[in-house]
C-alpha cells in the first residue's frame, strides 16, 4: 500500500543482536543519531544487545551503524512502507545487517 | 537383535530414537591377543567353552537378553565419591565415559574435578564388558588411563556393579573404585514450575499432531530431557505468582520472583532449576522466553512468556514445548545453534542443526516450515554429549557463568560444597569500608543451622588453624592467607545450642607471612573463610567484599603510609613488641600518635602501643643476658582509655576488638591496684554494648566477662 507524504509515520526499529561485547555503538537514521550507547553487550540467552526505534515517513531512508573503537560501520538503505525491522550483528570485524518486515523474535 | 556387519568398524549410532544398540554393535571386535595379559580374568569363552570373538559373543547374546551397561554408577564415598557415566549402549549411545569426583569430609561434599573419555575401546565377552581409554581430566594427574569393567547381567538379574581402575599410560596401577549402579540416566535434575496468575502453563504436546521429523509421541518438558539421557523430575511444588508489577517482567523482577517463589533456590550449584510461565517481558511480545539468571550463581531459572507463545492450537502447543525445552537448555549452558562460536571456548556454529536450541525461522533449508517438517524434537549430537558428559561446573545449575566452558576450576578447600549437612554456618563481616592504611580486621561468626546443637572448637582466628582465609586482591590475584606465626594453644570445645547459637572472633588479616601487607592498595578485595570442624566437615563462609578507600587528604596518605610498613604489619599482628627488628615500625607508630593524634587511624597506633606497654617485655640479648622492660601501666591506661574513647561512635575499633581492649584495660587497672577503676571500666563496657542492641547470648557473654 503506497502512502502519500504527510501520511502517518511508520516504525523503523533497529535491533543490535550478536557479537557486541562492551562496545560503544552509534545508530543513525538519515544522519540523525537515534542511539548512542556505551558498554553494549549481547545477552546470548536471547541473542540481543540493544534496540533503537524511531518513526519515519514512508520512503527511502539511510540507516548507519557505527562501532568507533573497532573502526567498523555499515550503512544500508531501507525502503519503508510499513514497519521495518533491521537486525545488526558484529561478526569477525564486520557488521552484518538484515532487514525484515516482521519483528525479530527472541527466545 | 541385529548383528553389526563385522567388516564395518565405523557405524552410525546417532539420531535413532526408536532403536536400541547392543554393546556388541558399539564395541570394537576383539581377540584374546589384543587384551593385555592383566586384563584377562578368564578366557573369552561362550557357555559352550569355545574361545570366541565379539561377533560370536553377539550371536550367543542373541539367545538371551542382557541388561544395558550404560548408565550412572556411584562409588561409596570416603574420602572420594566417584560418579561414572557409561554411555556405550542403549538408546542413542555416544560412546563416551565420563565422571565427577567429590571429596567427602565429615558432613560436607565438595566438588573436586571431572573427566571424560572420548572414543574408548570396548571389549565384550558373554560375561564382561571392559572399557579402556585415556581420560581428559580437569586436574593434573599422571593416572589418566581408565579401565571400567562391568559384568554382564541378564534382565532378570539386578544391575551389575562397575569396577573402575586408574593407571598411568605405562599401566602402573592407580586407584580402584567399586561403583554400584545408580540409574540408567546420566544425570538426575529437579524442575520446579511456577506460573503467573492467569496463565495456563503448558502441559504436553503430541508430536504427531503436525508434520515432523521424528516418531509421533506425547512430549512434555521432562520426557524431552529424558530422551536426551537426563532424568528431569518434577520437584512437586507449584506456586501461582502475582502478576508482574507494571504488567511486564524485567530480568531483575524475574530474579526476585525466583528468589521468593522457587522453593529450592540457593545461591549454590545444585541440580535444581526453576521454570516460570509468565505473561509478558518488558521487551515486548517478541520475546518468547529467556534464561534471565545471569547474576550471582547463574542459570538457575528461566521464563516463558505466553503473550508470544500462548494458545491451544497444535502449532501453539508445539511452540510452547519448544520454548520451554529451549530455555531450560540455556540453564544447562547450551547456546543457540547459530551462536556456538560465541561460547568460551568457541565451537563452530551449526545453523542447520535440527535441535531444540535453533530458531526455526533461521533454518537455512526452508525457514520455519522446513525446520518443523524435519525436526525430530531432539538435541543435536554434540548437545546430547554436553548434557550427558560435560564437566560438572560447565553444566550444573549455578556452576560456571552462562557461556563459560572449561574455565578455571575452583577446587580444593575453597570450592563450593555440593552438600553441606554440617549444621554450621561461617559468616565473615566487616563493619564498614577501610581507610587507606587501616589494619583490616574481619569478624568471624560461627553459628548453628541445626539447633539440636554442635560441639565446636572455640577458636576462629586463622592463627589457631581451624579457620583458613583466602583473599582475592583487586587485580585478581588470590592469596591463601598465612598468619606470620602459627600458634599451638590449648583448644577448648564449646557447645553451641539454642541458648548460645554462635561464637565470634575478630581477626587481623592485613599482614601475610609470605607477602607482607595484603591490603596495600585502594580497591575492592574479596575474602572467604573455611572452618575445619572437628568431624572433618569444611564449612565455607560467604564471600565478603572488603573495600579499601583511597586517601582523601594529604594527611590520610601520610598516616596510611606510616601504618603500611612490614614492621608495622608485624606489630599489628603481635599487638606490640619491643623487638629491635621492629624498631622502624614502633617509630612510625610513635610518629602517628605524636603528630596525628586526632586522625581517625591514630586509634590503631595507640592500641598497639597501649597493649605493648601493658606487658613486660623480655629481651634476650646476643650475649645471652636477659633484659626486662617492666609494664608501664600508667602509660598503657592512658593510651587504652584513648582507644576506648575514640571507638565509642561509628569510628574506631570493631566491637570484638573494642571488647578485647576494654578487658585488657580493666586487667591493667587491676594490676596497677586500681580495682575500683577496673570495675568502672567493666560497667562502662556492659553499658556501651547494651546500647548496640546485640543478641541476648552475646550480652550474656559480655556480662560474664565483666565479672572481675
Amino acid at each position: 500500500m503506497t502512502q502519500a507524504l504527510g501520511d502517518a509515520m511508520v516504525t523503523l526499529k533497529i535491533d543490535l543482536q550478536a557479537g557486541f561485547s562492551g562496545d560503544r555503538v552509534q545508530v543513525l537514521v538519515d544522519g540523525e543519531t537515534i542511539l548512542e550507547a556505551d558498554e553494549v553487550s549481547t545477552d546470548y540467552s536471547i541473542g540481543h544487545a540493544a534496540s533503537a526505534e524511531t518513526e519515519v515517513e514512508p520512503g527511502s531512508h539511510q540507516v548507519e551503524i557505527r562501532v568507533p573503537a573497532k573502526q567498523v560501520s555499515e550503512s544500508v538503505s531501507v525502503t519503508v512502507e510499513g514497519p521495518v525491522f533491521v537486525g545488526v550483528s558484529l561478526d569477525d570485524g564486520r557488521l552484518e545487517v538484515r532487514v525484515s518486515e516482521q519483528p525479530f523474535i527472541y527466545l | 537383535m541385529s548383528v553389526q556387519d563385522p567388516n564395518r568398524r565405523d557405524y552410525e549410532l546417532a539420531g535413532a530414537l526408536d532403536r536400541e544398540f547392543s554393546v556388541e554393535e558399539v564395541a570394537q571386535s576383539i581377540t584374546e591377543a589384543e587384551l593385555p595379559a592383566e586384563e584377562l580374568e578368564a578366557p573369552v569363552v561362550s557357555e559352550e567353552g569355545a574361545v570366541e570373538g565379539a561377533v560370536e559373543a553377539a550371536e550367543a547374546a542373541a539367545a538371551v537378553r542382557y541388561r544395558w551397561v550404560s548408565g550412572r554408577y556411584v562409588s561409596c564415598p570416603r574420602p572420594w565419591e566417584l560418579t561414572v557415566r557409561v554411555d556405550i549402549d542403549g538408546r542413542n549411545p555416544k560412546k563416551k565415559v565420563s565422571g565427577d569426583y567429590f571429596r567427602v569430609s565429615g558432613k560436607t561434599k565438595v566438588y573436586f574435578g571431572s573427566f571424560i573419555v572420548h572414543s574408548p575401546a570396548i571389549y565384550v565377552s558373554s560375561t564382561m564388558v571392559t572399557i579402556i581409554g585415556v581420560a581428559t581430566t580437569t586436574w593434573a594427574t599422571s593416572y589418566r588411563k581408565i579401565r571400567v569393567r562391568i559384568p554382564r547381567h541378564y534382565v532378570t538379574q539386578p544391575p551389575a556393579t562397575a569396577e573402575v581402575r586408574w593407571m598411568t599410560l605405562t599401566n602402573r596401577l592407580g586407584a580402584r573404585y567399586v561403583c554400584p549402579f545408580e540409574s540408567y540416566y546420566f544425570r538426575t535434575v529437579y524442575l520446579e514450575q511456577d506460573h503467573e496468575k492467569g496463565i495456563s502453563p503448558f502441559n504436553a504436546y503430541n508430536t504427531g499432531s503436525l508434520p515432523s521429523g521424528g516418531p509421533a509421541r506425547i512430549l512434555n518438558v521432562s520426557r524431552s530431557y529424558r530422551e536426551a539421557g537426563v532424568d528431569m523430575r518434577n520437584a512437586g511444588f507449584t506456586n501461582e505468582v502475582p502478576p508482574a508489577p507494571g504488567g511486564s517482567w524485567s530480568n531483575g523482577e524475574l530474579h526476585t520472583a525466583m528468589e521468593n517463589h522457587f522453593r529450592y533456590w540457593r545461591d549454590v550449584p545444585q541440580w535444581k532449576v526453576w521454570l516460570f510461565h509468565a505473561n509478558r517481558h518488558e521487551m515486548g511480545s517478541g520475546l518468547y522466553g529467556i534464561m534471565f539468571d545471569q547474576k550471582g550463581k547463574q542459570r538457575q531459572g528461566c521464563a516463558v512468556f505466553y503473550t508470544g507463545v500462548g494458545g491451544t492450537t497444535a502449532d501453539r502447543l508445539r511452540l510452547q514445548l519448544y520454548t520451554t525445552v529451549h530455555e531450560l537448555g540455556h540453564c544447562f549452558n547450551l547456546f543457540h545453534s547459530f551462536h556456538k562460536k560465541y561460547m568460551d571456548p568457541p565451537l563452530p556454529n551449526r545453523p542447520s542443526s535440527l535441535s531444540w536450541m535453533n530458531y526455526p525461522w533461521y533454518y537455512p533449508h526452508g525457514g520455519a516450515t522446513g525446520f518443523w517438517n524435519a525436526f525430530p524434537f531432539q538435541f543435536d549430537h554434540l548437545e546430547i554429549i554436553h548434557l550427558r558428559h560435560a564437566f560438572y561446573n560447565n553444566i550444573v545449575f549455578g556452576g560456571n557463568p552462562f557461556g563459560k566452558g572449561a574455565a578455571l576450576e575452583l577446587t580444593g578447600d575453597f570450592a563450593e560444597a555440593a552438600e553441606d549437612e554440617s549444621g554450621l554456618q561461617l559468616e565473615l563481616r566487616a563493619p564498614r569500608p577501610f581507610a587507606f592504611g587501616e589494619p583490616v580486621v574481619v569478624e568471624a561468626k560461627l553459628g548453628l543451622t541445626d539447633l539440636r546443637g554442635k560441639e565446636v572448637a572455640d577458636r576462629l582466628h586463622p592463627n589457631d588453624g581451624f579457620v583458613q582465609i583466602a583473599i582475592q586482591k583487586p587485580g585478581g590475584e588470590v592469596i591463601p592467607y598465612e598468619p606470620p606465626m602459627d600458634q599451638c594453644s590449648e583448644v577448648k570445645s564449646v557447645q553451641l545450642d539454642a541458648k548460645r547459637p554462635a561464637i565470634y572472633e575478630s581477626a587481623y588479616i592485613g599482614y601475610d607471612k609470605n607477602r607482607g601487607q595484603v591490603f596495600d592498595q585502594p580497591g575492592v578485595y574479596r575474602v572467604r573463610g573455611a572452618y575445619f570442624a572437628t568431624d572433618g566437615s569444611i564449612v565455607l563462609s560467604n564471600v565478603l567484599s572488603v573495600r579499601v578507600r583511597p586517601p582523601l587528604k594529604a594527611e590520610d596518605q601520610e598516616v596510611g603510609e606510616l601504618l603500611l610498613g612490614d614492621e608495622q604489619g608485624m606489630l599489628f599482628f603481635l599487638l606490640g613488641s619491643d623487638g629491635p627488628s621492629l624498631k622502624p615500625g614502633n617509630e612510625a607508630m610513635e610518629e602517628v600518635v605524636a603528630k596525628h593524634a586526632k586522625h581517625p587511624l591514630a586509634v590503631y597506633a595507640k592500641l598497639v602501643q597501649g597493649f605493648n606497654l601493658s606487658r613486660e617485655f623480655k629481651n634476650l640479648e646476643a650475649d645471652n643476658t636477659m633484659s626486662t622492660r617492666k609494664p608501664r601501666r600508667e602509660d598503657a591506661q592512658t593510651l587504652l582509655n584513648q582507644v576506648v574513647s575514640d571507638s565509642k561512635g561509628e569510628a574506631g575499633l570493631d566491637n570484638i576488638s573494642l571488647n578485647m581492649t576494654m578487658r585488657r584495660l580493666a586487667q591493667v587497672q587491676v594490676e596497677a591496684g586500681a580495682k575500683t577503676k577496673a570495675k568502672e571500666t567493666m560497667k562502662q563496657m556492659v553499658n556501651l554494648f547494651s546500647r548496640k542492641k546485640l543478641p541476648a547470648h552475646v550480652m550474656a557473654v559480655i556480662k560474664e566477662q565483666a565479672k572481675l
